[in-house]
Formats: structure tokens, C-alpha cells, sequence
């Protein structure tokens, strides 16, 4: 069908050519005819565009929704996609900042070329790795004296997406020069009077222990730390991304061996049974704070997950003290939220293996707590399958996977 | 009808039951068996392994009021010393030296604090150690209790009710005094002031503007500093801000002293149990604990 633009050029074109024609025809009767005409279409024309700007003024946006995509992918000219180049740039935009776990979301995967899309996957190969659906044997802190369960509660797992490395500084940073800290959309709304308590040294917008909204230098490739546990989820929706479930952390780390009728065989440490030094940065009399997160490659899990143990305890999605918080055998001061994999600073080796669960304040800025990202595979739009089966990947998904992601 | 055996005469033990052996810590005499003093209660062990050294061993003493967190820390400061090779290093002289670290330890690992030091003197966890620093000539030797906070309160109240307080504290070579920091944040004044008595019950004891308490080191630890980390940025400012009478009573009466802050638990959680309330650790993060011992330590080995 032909659009409303066409339609409108074709008929000032014929209504033009008809004028002129009359005119040079000398047909008097004919060239008034015909600029009545061209008059009064013109007229009711302008009448249609003054009307539809009025409609379009008095629209009320629809709310954003808080948890699946960011609003700031609401807000992009995606969307409106009003001119070609612009919608360009912000994509190129988006995967230098490594947000491309926006562009492959199903409601926009369709505005990406071929290229764009090849180059969202590559990204997401690199900096994520794939854990496959399947049960997860979890263990919960629980009070001295309560039951529990020494093998933990079965748990089932989607498959998900995790990041290789703790979010570094240098991420972080881009996250922090966005603005995303006068962004309300990425913030859940019951924080929003304090976000701008979040503050540096010098009271600038940023993790505790950066002055001038800038990292310590030298320090681009280290986890941020002190950042609460609101700060590390509005990272993650600014990338499209959430925190890691208690289980998902688990089901990365310790690695579980589905056996039929059983519990899953689980590792005790990524790497294998017993505690290595050499793979894990954990406390030792000349350990002074964090280290660089590809430091301990030797710690990494058979999909290169890299430091869940040792560096700094990561944030996780879930509440610390569940059973016991609600049955009144514990209180905390304030709200407290699950954090797991132990620190530079974690004394006991125990206290870092995969089912140490441990808990910290929601607005605990420390300086050895940060976290990394997770995605589910059912959230992203890596085949036409993957978008309809929330449940578990199936291997034509794999398949459209790069090899790595896929492995 | 008559039974006939031996019995052995054991004479040389009359003759060391002749002598006395005087403790280390109050010199009150004892029998050479005795395992505790019959006056101050301190272990004959260490009037025993002193009298085997040249040089006799220093004093120091870990003060605060009960709960504050010194058994925590010593049990800390020790495990830490004596794992592995650093500055600073630690060696348990006889098994009983080891008690108050594994206790503490065992106690850690398993998510909670150890049991509160009971007032009575025989049973109290003595340390007794080596003290070997790349910046001392030569080790020496250290002698460490861990004492009741409220035999302590007791003795400061009423002086000599505690004779091994009392006699300890006039032969310490320095003191780490450790002050509740969470609960001086919280407004509370008992910390303040209890820490105030030990200063002002201290340079009473031993006054002497050279000799006495005005001129030997004192580590002021503002212990639990986990829980308000402000402490850790400036413990200075933190103790003049919330420990004002403590903070005055230092800077005027001691000529040796520094604050230091220190945390053993990541973050604490309340339990409510049959027992009461009670406070447990959710994860064990050692910070500042070697610095405050490091530092008395190279103060007192300046002296001879």
C-alpha cells in the first residue's frame, strides 16, 4: 500500500501540473476549478496534522517495568526510532558499554542488523558464561542449635548467564559517568530518597572509596567495592542484567554432577575438593586488599567463571537469614541480604567455600563486598526457541550460541 | 596375720617440699608441686619456666570490661602470629599457651564467640610466648593473661580483692587497653567510663613519672570496629568524639600511648535463644589486630 507521504506528493503534483496546464491553456473556467480544489485540500490537510499533534501531546507513557528491561532502553530512541542514524549510533553506544544484554532483549533484537547482532553475542561469549539449566544442592545460614539439611536444599535452576569477573572499576565508571546515579527509572523506588546519600570521599555521586566520581587510579581492573546492595542492582539493570539468585551462585561455583535418583555431586571450591592458595585471593599476612579480578586464573570454574571465590564477597539477589529471620530466633539491625564467596580478607577457609552463605546490611558500603551479573537465557533473544522455552535451553539454542558460550 | 610389703622412702621430696618456690607473678611462696599459687592463683608453670631464662619474660596485660572483646582478640592476635613466617612472630611456650587460641578459633570457625572468661582466677587462659621481630635483637620472652573483665571491674572497685590483677598490673611492661567501639557509637558512656578507671587505677598503682604508668606504653584498641567503620578511618578523632573522658585522662596523664581499631567479624547478627540474647559472628575478617600488639611490643622491647 502506498504511504500517507506519497499519497500527499502525488496529489500536489497533479494538482500543480492541473493549474499550470489550465493556465497556459487559457482555460479560465478549468484553472479555478482547479486551485479551489488544490485550496481546500491543502486546508483540510493542515487541519489533519494540527489534530494529530494534539492527540499525540495529550498521551499519557506507558509505566516502565521494573525488572525485565531497563528504562533507560524505555527511554532510547530505539523505540521511537525516529531517523536510521541515530537509532545507529545509539546501538554503538550501547555495545561499547558493554550493554549488550539490552540490545538482545526480544522486544529489540529486531531493530539490530546481522552485524550487530554477531557482535551482541560476541560480547556476551566473552564477558558471560552459560550455566545450563539442572538442580543445585544450596545451604543456607542457619542458627547454631537449628535443623538443617548438611547437604543444603535442592534447588532447580533456568538457564542462565553469569559474568566471568566481578565487576571491575573501569565498568563501574562508565555506569557512574552515564549519570545513572540522577536516573530514578534504574533505582527501585524505595531508595530513591537515599540514593544521593551514596556518595564518595569528596560527597560526589560514586562507590565509598572513589574521590571525584573517579576510581583510585590503577585500580581500572580491580572489583568496585564499596557499593550497597541498591547500587549493584541499578548497575545491573543499566546493562540489562540482575544479581545472581543464591542458587545460580552455587550451581556456577560448586559445579553439580546430575546423577539420576540422587542428589548432585557437588565441589566443595570451583577447582576441586581442597582449599588452594594459589587459586583463591583470600587472607594472608601480605594481603593489603583487592587484586586485579583475572588475577587467579587457576581459581576459575570449567567454564572460566573466574574469582566466585576469594577477591570480595558478591551481592546476591536473595535475604540473608530466611528461616530463622522469620521464625524470630534472629534479628538484624537493619535489612540484611546474602552475599557469598568470601574476600581478600576471609580468615578461615571454610568461611570461602561454594555453600558458605554470609549476610551484610543492604546499605553496607564495604570495602570487600561487590558482585557480578546474571541473565537469564530466557530474557535474552539468542534464537527464535530460546525466546519461547523459558525452561531449559534447548541444543538448536546452544547451537546459535558461539562456540564458547556453548561449551 | 601379717602382710608384708615395701615402702619406699622418697626423701628428696621432703627436701624440695623444704624449699620454697615463690610465683612469678606475686612472689608469695609455694610448694614445688603446686600447680596454681595458693595466693594469686597464676600458674606455677611459669614461675617454673621462667626461672629457666636469663632474661626474666615481660608483662603484658589485655584489659576491658566483660564483653569487650579481649579473649576474641587475643585468641586472634596469637593464631595470627603463629601461622606463618611474618614480621612478627609468636611461638606458644608449653601446651597451656596454646588453650586460649584454639578455644577461640574452634569457637570462630563454627559461626560463634567463645564463652565468657569466668572470674576465677584458676580458670583463666594464660599465654605464655616467644616473641621473635626483624626489628628485635633478640626474642624474649612474653607472659599474657586473659583476664576476667569482671574480676577486673572488682579489683579496680576494690583494690587487692584480686591479688593477681593487682600484682600483674604493677609489673606489666604495657597494657592494651580494649574499648568497646559499637557501643561507645550507640551513646553509650559505660565503655567511656570504665576504660577511664583503668587509666586512673593504673597511674595510681604505679605513679612513678618514670618507672610507673604514666611512662609505660599503653595501647588504647577500640575493639569491634567492624560495626561503625568510621572508627577505622581516624581512631583518634573517633574516641575523642565518643569516648571524651577517656580521651582526655590519655593525653593528660600518659606519655606513651596511641589508639588503634580493630575488627575480628565481617558483621554480627542477634540471636534470641532459651539463654538470652546473644551475638554472633557471620563471618571472620581479621582488621587491625597485629598493628596494636606491634606496636607495644617495639615500645617495650626499647626498654632493657
Amino acid at each position: 500500500m502506498f504511504s500517507r507521504t506519497f499519497l500527499d506528493r502525488a496529489m500536489l503534483s497533479i494538482s500543480l501540473a492541473t493549474l499550470a496546464l489550465t493556465y497556459l491553456a487559457g482555460k479560465t473556467f478549468g484553472f479555478w476549478i482547479a486551485a479551489v480544489i488544490l485550496v481546500a485540500w491543502l486546508g483540510l490537510r493542515t487541519r489533519q496534522m494540527v489534530r494529530q499533534r494534539y492527540q499525540a501531546s495529550d498521551t499519557p507513557q506507558e509505566p516502565t517495568p521494573a525488572t525485565t528491561a531497563p528504562a533507560t532502553a524505555k527511554k532510547s530512541p530505539l523505540h521511537a526510532a525516529p531517523v536510521a542514524e541515530d537509532t545507529g549510533d545509539l546501538i554503538e553506544g550501547l555495545l561499547a558499554e558493554s550493554r549488550y544484554a539490552l540490545l538482545l532483549r526480544p522486544q529489540i533484537v529486531g531493530n539490530l542488523t546481522a552485524d550487530q547482532i554477531t557482535r551482541g553475542l560476541t560480547l556476551l561469549d566473552e564477558e558471560m558464561a552459560m550455566i545450563a539449566a539442572g538442580d543445585v544442592a544450596v545451604q543456607y545460614w542457619r542458627a547454631q542449635g537449628q535443623p538443617r539439611d548438611k547437604s543444603g536444599d535442592l534447588a532447580a535452576t533456568f538457564g542462565f548467564f553469569l559474568d566471568r569477573y566481578p565487576v571491575t572499576n573501569a565498568q563501574f565508571q562508565r555506569f557512574v559517568d552515564s549519570g545513572a546515579y540522577e536516573q530514578s527509572s534504574l533505582w527501585d523506588p524505595e531508595i530513591w530518597p537515599s540514593v544521593e546519600q551514596f556518595v564518595d570521599q569528596s560527597g560526589e555521586s560514586g562507590p565509598r572509596f572513589w574521590q571525584d566520581g573517579k576510581h583510585p587510579a590503577g585500580l581500572q581492573k580491580h572489583p568496585v567495592v564499596g557499593v550497597n546492595w541498591y547500587e549493584a542492582r541499578a548497575f545491573a539493570n543499566w546493562v540489562g542484567k540482575r544479581l545472581p539468585t543464591d542458587a545460580e551462585w552455587v550451581k556456577a561455583a560448586a559445579w553439580p554432577v546430575q546423577s539420576s535418583g540422587r542428589r548432585p555431586i557437588q565441589r566443595r571450591y570451583p577447582w576441586g575438593e581442597s582449599m588452594e592458595r594459589k587459586c583463591a585471593h583470600l587472607w594472608t599476612h601480605e594481603t593489603t586488599g583487592t587484586a586485579e579480578v583475572d588475577k587467579t586464573p587457576g581459581g576459575a570454574t570449567p567454564d572460566a567463571v573466574h574469582q566466585l571465590i576469594g577477591n570480595v564477597w558478591e551481592w546476591m539477589h536473595g535475604n540473608f537469614g530466611g528461616a530463622d529471620l522469620a521464625a524470630g530466633i534472629i534479628d538484624f539491625s537493619s535489612p540484611m541480604k546474602s552475599i557469598r564467596g568470601g574476600a581478600f580478607d576471609t580468615y578461615f577457609d571454610a568461611q570461602a567455600a561454594t555453600q558458605f552463605q554470609s549476610g551484610e546490611c543492604v546499605l553496607g558500603r564495604k570495602h570487600n563486598i561487590g558482585f557480578r551479573c546474571a541473565v537469564s537465557v530466557a530474557d535474552l533473544a539468542l534464537s527464535d526457541e530460546s525466546a519461547d522455552d523459558q525452561a531449559e535451553p534447548t541444543e538448536e539454542d546452544l547451537s546459535t550460541l558461539p562456540e564458547e558460550a556453548a561449551r | 596375720m601379717t602382710r608384708e610389703g615395701m615402702w619406699e622412702l622418697q626423701s628428696y621430696k621432703l627436701a624440695d617440699y623444704s624449699v620454697s618456690h615463690p610465683c612469678f607473678i606475686c612472689h608469695g611462696g609455694n610448694n614445688f608441686d603446686a600447680e596454681l599459687c595458693r595466693h594469686c592463683m597464676a600458674p606455677m608453670a611459669l614461675a617454673h619456666q621462667a626461672a629457666q631464662l636469663k632474661t626474666p619474660p615481660r608483662l603484658i596485660a589485655a584489659v576491658g570490661s566483660a564483653g569487650a572483646g579481649k579473649t576474641v582478640y587475643l585468641g586472634m592476635l596469637t593464631d595470627m602470629l603463629s601461622r606463618e613466617n611474618n614480621d612478627l612472630q609468636v611461638l606458644a611456650r608449653g601446651a597451656f599457651s596454646v588453650q586460649i587460641q584454639q578455644i577461640t578459633m574452634e569457637a570462630l570457625a563454627n559461626c560463634r564467640f567463645p564463652d565468657k572468661t569466668p572470674s576465677e582466677p584458676d580458670h583463666w587462659n594464660w599465654l605464655h610466648s616467644q616473641i621473635q621481630s626483624k626489628r628485635i635483637k633478640r626474642p624474649y620472652e612474653l607472659m599474657m593473661p586473659d583476664l576476667a573483665g569482671d574480676a577486673l571491674l572488682e579489683e579496680i572497685n576494690h583494690p587487692n580483692s584480686y591479688p593477681v590483677i593487682h600484682h600483674f598490673l604493677s609489673k606489666a611492661s604495657g597494657i592494651m587497653l580494649l574499648v568497646d567501639a559499637a557501643e561507645l557509637e550507640q551513646g553509650s558512656q559505660v565503655q567511656d567510663f570504665f576504660a577511664t578507671k583503668i587509666v586512673s587505677y593504673l597511674c595510681e598503682l604505679e605513679s612513678h613519672a618514670k618507672t610507673g604508668w604514666p611512662n609505660r606504653p599503653i595501647a588504647v584498641i577500640l575493639s569491634k570496629a567492624d560495626q561503625c567503620d568510621t572508627c577505622f578511618l581516624d581512631p583518634l578523632e573517633f574516641a575523642r568524639k565518643y569516648a571524651p573522658s577517656l580521651w582526655r585522662q590519655v593525653k593528660e596523664r600518659l606519655k606513651k600511648y596511641q589508639f588503634f581499631a580493630t575488627g575480628v567479624a565481617g558483621a554480627c547478627a542477634t540471636i534470641y535463644g532459651l539463654g538470652g540474647q546473644e551475638q554472633i559472628p557471620l563471618r571472620v575478617e581479621p582488621r587491625g589486630i597485629v598493628e596494636p600488639f606491634s606496636w607495644l611490643t617495639h615500645q617495650i622491647s626499647k626498654k632493657p
